[in-house]
């Protein structure tokens, strides 16, 4: 059935379905993973898909409860229990891409497969699986790297996106397929993640806390804002996950001008602003700042609409502001600058050489020395450019040696604001 | 052939991934610099993906530290 249209009351079910998923993940969170909905999915995977017989089922407060489980059953196996097994990720992974994925996506290739893609899938995965799982999964990564990576790609938050997508396309009867109807059994159990190996699988419950900004993004200024059952806890604010240590400096009051200058890191500069911002306010920001550092000058790259597409839109971009001081007799420059995608605040390190925001800020941007007359235009996602380069500056960079493509120089302010086009 | 996803930010936590580029060359591993051939797009986890529509050389902002009167590249 070849959908062209929704209706009306297709698109409040679609908005329904939406919002159903992300409440499972993030309302729904504290009743812990629904067992025997997870088991029977379990069961389904396992002896269904990939013709095994069906697992243990170890239940694990946290993430990294879970690894350290899975590495005291592996030094356990060969004596006191049953052996782990193979990690059967792979399987589980090919079986279910082939089984589930492949035989609904045919079934629902509709002229409106964009708009609800966009609206279900990409609000669900963003709301659950980026912000959420895929944060969580940065800061746990260190801790036992080894085993980490062989998490589960088709258990877990991760698969709320798409499932949610199918999900919507099951109920206005456009899809009726049984195995997915087994899969979305498995997922809609809450289960954060899991290791799936042959004879066991571990199952991770969702975290207790889960708390986000209005950005969508998680954040909490007073407390941790991931907690799992076991106390087990991650710093955010504004989405970027800080060390512990940080947040109670920060929340005692003790972080000072000194640790900012000595942060190399700007994501963790520009959380530690947005938490002095939500905290205490603009003024408090100023004050923070104007014992060591004096505004020097703005600069206003005032871009044509089209370029502003994919951001905030907001008065912030395109602002840049020059500051100067001096710290422990060194002397210190920032240009202040925004987000363009979010909005957030960051202070870069510039020469104190510089007396204006536009040649500042221009300087940051770095270029091999041969091909810099080569530049035709200039783009930025975060701190990476893509530079377009004309068909000689192309072809010249292609034979440039290695030395040449290590002697990097900067450009005028001028020239870089004449370039640059789209900035996210 | 077509390349699938390649980091070419690789001191950056979040990553950024050239995806659909016919080829992506690492020129310099210290620095992070990469010339990406044919029509690609740009994509991380907090920023807009950006559209690469032809070859582009991607490289990484620097940062100055008044301590070490040096520049280095920008993290995050």
């Amino acid at each position: 059935m070849k959908l062209e249209k929704l209706t009306p009351e297709q698109e409040r079910l679609m908005l329904e379905v939406r919002d159903e998923w992300i409440n499972l993940a993030l309302k729904e969170n504290t009743k812990g993973i629904n067992k025997p909905l997870f088991e029977d999915g379990i069961e389904w995977l396992y002896k269904n898909l990939l013709g095994k017989p069906k697992p243990k089922v170890v239940y694990c407060d946290s993430w990294l409860s879970c690894l350290i489980t899975i590495n005291v059953f592996k030094k356990l196996s060969h004596k006191q229990i049953e052996k782990l097994g193979a990690s059967v990720g792979d399987s589980v992974r090919a079986s279910v891409g082939d089984s589930v994925w492949a035989s609904v996506g045919d079934s629902v290739r509709a002229s409106v497969w964009d708009s609800v893609w966009a609206s279900v899938r990409a609000s669900v995965r963003a709301s659950v699986g980026d912000s959420v799982r895929a944060s969580v999964w940065d800061s746990v990564k260190g801790d036992l790297k080894a085993e980490f990576n062989n998490y589960s790609s088709y258990n877990g938050f991760s698969n709320y996106g798409w499932v949610s997508f199918y999900d919507f396309f099951e109920r206005i009867n456009v899809l009726d397929n049984f195995k997915l109807k087994q899969y979305k059994k498995l997922i809609k159990s809450n289960c954060f993640n899991a290791y799936e190996y042959e004879n066991y699988v571990f199952a991770i419950q969702p975290p207790t806390v889960i708390k986000k900004s209005n950005l969508d993004v998680l954040n909490d200024t007073q407390e941790s804002a991931i907690q799992f059952a076991d106390g087990t806890k991650y710093f955010y604010i504004n989405g970027r996950n800080i060390s512990e240590q940080l947040f109670t400096q920060l929340k005692e009051d003790k972080y000072t001008m000194s640790d900012f200058t000595k942060q190399e890191d700007e994501e963790i500069k520009s959380a530690c602003i947005s938490y002095l911002q939500q905290t205490k306010g603009e003024d408090y920001l100023v004050s923070f700042f104007k014992d060591n550092l004096k505004e020097i000058n703005t600069y206003v790259d005032k871009k044509d609409q089209k370029y502003l597409e994919g951001t905030t839109n907001g008065m912030n971009v395109g602002v840049y502001t020059l500051f100067k001081g001096e710290i422990n007799n060194v002397e210190i420059a920032y240009v202040r600058c925004y987000c363009p995608s979010s909005d957030r605040m960051f202070f870069l390190g510039v020469s104190s050489e510089h007396n204006n925001a536009k040649d500042a800020i221009a300087s940051l941007y770095r270029i091999p020395r041969k091909v810099k007359p080569h530049i035709t235009t200039i783009n930025r996602q975060g701190e990476r450019f893509s530079t377009n380069l004309t068909k000689e500056g192309l072809s010249l960079l292609k034979t440039l040696p290695k030395s040449d493509i290590e002697d990097l120089v900067s450009i005028s302010g001028n020239e870089y604001f004449s370039k640059i086009k789209y900035e996210f | 052939m077509e390349q699938t996803k390649v980091l070419v930010a690789p001191s950056s936590s979040h990553g950024h991934y050239v995806k659909g580029a016919k080829q992506v060359i690492n020129l310099d591993e210290v620095n992070e610099t990469f010339l990406v051939e044919g029509k690609s797009v740009l994509e991380t986890s907090n920023h807009t993906t950006l559209d690469m529509p032809e070859d582009c050389l991607i490289t990484c902002q620097t940062v100055y530290n008044p301590f070490t009167e040096m520049y280095a590249k920008s993290k995050d």
